[in-house]
């Protein structure tokens, strides 16, 4: 748990962080956003002492951090920055192996630990533990980033927009990958962002701040539907309703979907058919492959021939992504429904423009 | 030509590159073991002066090699200190810039002066053979000269660190010592020591005016020829201090090559 009490920090005459107080439960991840020049960073910096306060304290687990020695404090806690900063010179092993080394870890123990999250961040140690660096793209070098801020299993993790370096799209993976690895280790983290659709994707809690200040600090949730003053107001938009959205998980909604094998025959088709305009086709191992409707069935011979096969990266959405995604793909495509897959591509279900209009009645009361 | 169009499509292969840019000099040098050359005016004046020759090679391979060696250690520190302290980087550069654009025959005529004095006043300074002409003040001024791309290199290697490196090291736990033998020391490492061979190539040819001020050295049949109005034995000296310069200048490359980091040479591609 990280507490700060009334910490005011000074450049000169200038003041990046005024009378701030605020408190992380164990295990929560606490999001502070605002304008740039609001002290955020600063912030998150004086958490791991990289800039001393100008006074008041913080407290770690009931410690005040001051009495601990700076690189001893460090060692103890996670932290991952937007540059990412991997050290060019150390292979992706290496990278991650230096606060385990730091901490005296045994060689073996080590190897075992860069194995483990090169897996959970999702890569394949084989063929990344000994790439270095400058061999690797964007999303590679943010994973490996994350990976080495957790490697000697800090209980808490300080992100500097983490996933700010990359394209939207990388974003997006690295966030739906951010969440499934904090649903597993349950990590006490502070990460800074100025990405709002990002803070209320990860946030459990959002401290928006504003002159050094925190002007609200709730639930992303609450921040979108109650904001405090006219700064959190303006602050989140006028399209909070959509930002929620963010906030919904695809696998949370994602229903049944009418499916037919491509093997079938025109009979079950036509019985599928019946009541619906349409049906997702899949393959024998369950990939979804395209959707026959109603208009696409007419002179049609046999499933195979009557499948309008799409690119599935286009036409369907992955289960780690949020339903604003969802609407936004299914606006974009004009569709009333989109289908749910795994990484893998098979069929999971689907997601309709009802079921959007339902969640979002449902937390806006 | 046919050379250096050769090497430039060899890029990829550092050994054939090494052995095509030597040829030449080893054709040379070949023809010089079996004594075919042996008519060559050159040749007779190193014939009748080789053990003069061989012991004023190796007075100037001293004289370059210690004042390079010791430009190297106080040039590292200096650079250090340059990148580390705003009030240091200022007067270092002044210094290093101003003592560079002294012409070198002006840096060793101006170290006579003090140094005689000195040696006058201090009896046991003359005693170390320290006097106002000779090796001394031509290795105070060869020093002063290996120092500016010395401690420029370091001073620049050690600013154009990734400040994102800097501040994960930092934010990871690592104290000072681990900051500078991990992370600076290796990643400046290359750029240090091209100013190392920078400094080496530039003393080898300013150790030639040494002999000037009675340091010794090959220059010493250049002025000797000069005054003589004697092109061979001006030759005799220019000629191995042209490959002594490519042979340092070849092995320091080797040195460079050997500390950059595998992870960084990836980077120049």
């Amino acid at each position: 748990m990280i507490r700060l009490e009334h910490v005011v920090k000074y450049y000169g005459e200038t003041i990046a962080v005024d009378d701030l107080s605020l408190e992380v439960g164990e295990g929560e991840v606490c999001v502070l956003i605002g304008p740039s020049g609001c002290g955020k960073t600063t912030t998150l910096r004086m958490i791991n002492r990289l800039i001393e306060p100008t006074s008041g304290r913080i407290f770690i687990d009931g410690t005040d951090t001051s009495k601990i020695k700076p690189e001893l404090l460090r060692r103890s806690i996670g932290y991952a920055i937007q540059s990412v900063g991997l050290f060019p010179h150390m292979t992706v092993a290496a990278n991650i192996g230096v606060v385990p080394e730091l901490v005296h870890w045994d060689k073996s123990r080590i190897a075992g630990r860069i194995e483990e999250l090169l897996v959970l961040v999702g890569l394949n140690p084989k063929e990344y533990a000994q790439k270095y660096p400058n061999q690797l793209s964007g999303g590679e070098a943010q994973r490996i980033g994350v990976a080495r801020a957790l490697a000697a299993d800090p209980p808490i993790l300080l992100m500097d927009e983490p996933f700010g370096a990359v394209d939207p799209l990388t974003r997006e993976k690295l966030q739906a990958q951010f969440v499934r690895i904090q649903q597993e280790l349950k990590k006490t983290v502070v990460l800074v962002t100025h990405d709002l659709d990002e803070a209320i994707r990860l946030a459990d809690r959002i401290a928006v701040m504003e002159l050094g200040k925190i002007a609200q600090y709730d639930t992303p949730e609450a921040v979108l539907s109650k904001p405090v003053n006219k700064f959190v107001h303006d602050f989140v938009g006028t399209d909070r309703a959509l930002k929620r959205l963010s906030r919904i998980n695809i696998q949370d909604v994602v229903r049944p979907a009418p499916s037919i094998a491509v093997s079938a025959s025109l009979e079950d088709l036509a019985s599928a058919l019946e009541g619906a305009q349409y049906v997702w086709v899949v393959a024998e191992d369950g990939r979804l492959m395209g959707w026959i409707s109603r208009t696409s069935l007419s002179r049609a011979t046999s499933v195979k021939q009557a499948v309008v096969k799409g690119n599935v990266e286009e036409i369907a959405i992955l289960n780690t992504a949020t339903l604003r995604e969802a609407l936004s793909r299914m606006l974009g495509q004009g569709f009333n429904s989109i289908p749910v897959v795994d990484g893998n591509g098979h069929l999971l279900g689907e997601v309709s423009l009802h079921d959007v209009e339902a969640r979002t009645a449902e937390v806006g009361a | 030509m046919v050379i250096f169009t050769a090497r430039r499509r060899l890029q990829n292969s550092p050994i054939l590159q090494i052995l095509i840019a030597w040829s030449g000099v080893a054709t040379v040098g070949f023809l010089l073991l079996f004594g075919r050359l042996n008519n060559l005016s050159v040749v007779q004046e190193f014939l009748g002066r080789q053990e003069r020759f061989l012991q004023e090679l190796t007075n100037h391979i001293l004289l370059f090699g210690g004042s390079v060696v010791t430009g190297t250690l106080l040039g590292i520190p200096l650079g250090i200190w340059a990148a580390r302290s705003r009030k240091a980087e200022k007067p270092v550069f002044f210094l290093a810039n101003v003592t560079q654009t002294i012409p070198s025959l002006a840096l060793f005529g101006l170290l006579i002066a003090p140094l005689s004095s000195l040696s006058l006043a201090f009896p046991f300074l003359r005693e170390l053979g320290i006097r106002g002409v000779g090796a001394t003040p031509a290795i105070i001024a060869l020093i002063i000269y290996s120092l500016l791309p010395i401690v420029r290199n370091t001073y620049v290697s050690l600013r154009q660190l990734d400040p994102g490196v800097l501040d994960a090291g930092l934010g990871m736990g690592m104290n000072r010592l681990q900051m500078f033998l991990r992370l600076e020391a290796p990643l400046s490492a290359p750029l240090v020591l091209e100013g190392v061979r920078t400094a080496s190539v530039q003393a080898v040819g300013n150790t030639a005016v040494a002999a000037l001020i009675g340091a010794g050295g090959l220059g010493h049949f250049i002025f000797q020829g000069l005054g003589q109005a004697a092109p061979d034995l001006i030759i005799l000296g220019a000629m191995p201090i042209i490959v002594l310069a490519l042979i340092v200048d070849a092995v320091m490359r080797v040195f460079v090559r050997a500390a950059t980091p595998k992870g960084l040479a990836l980077e120049s591609r």
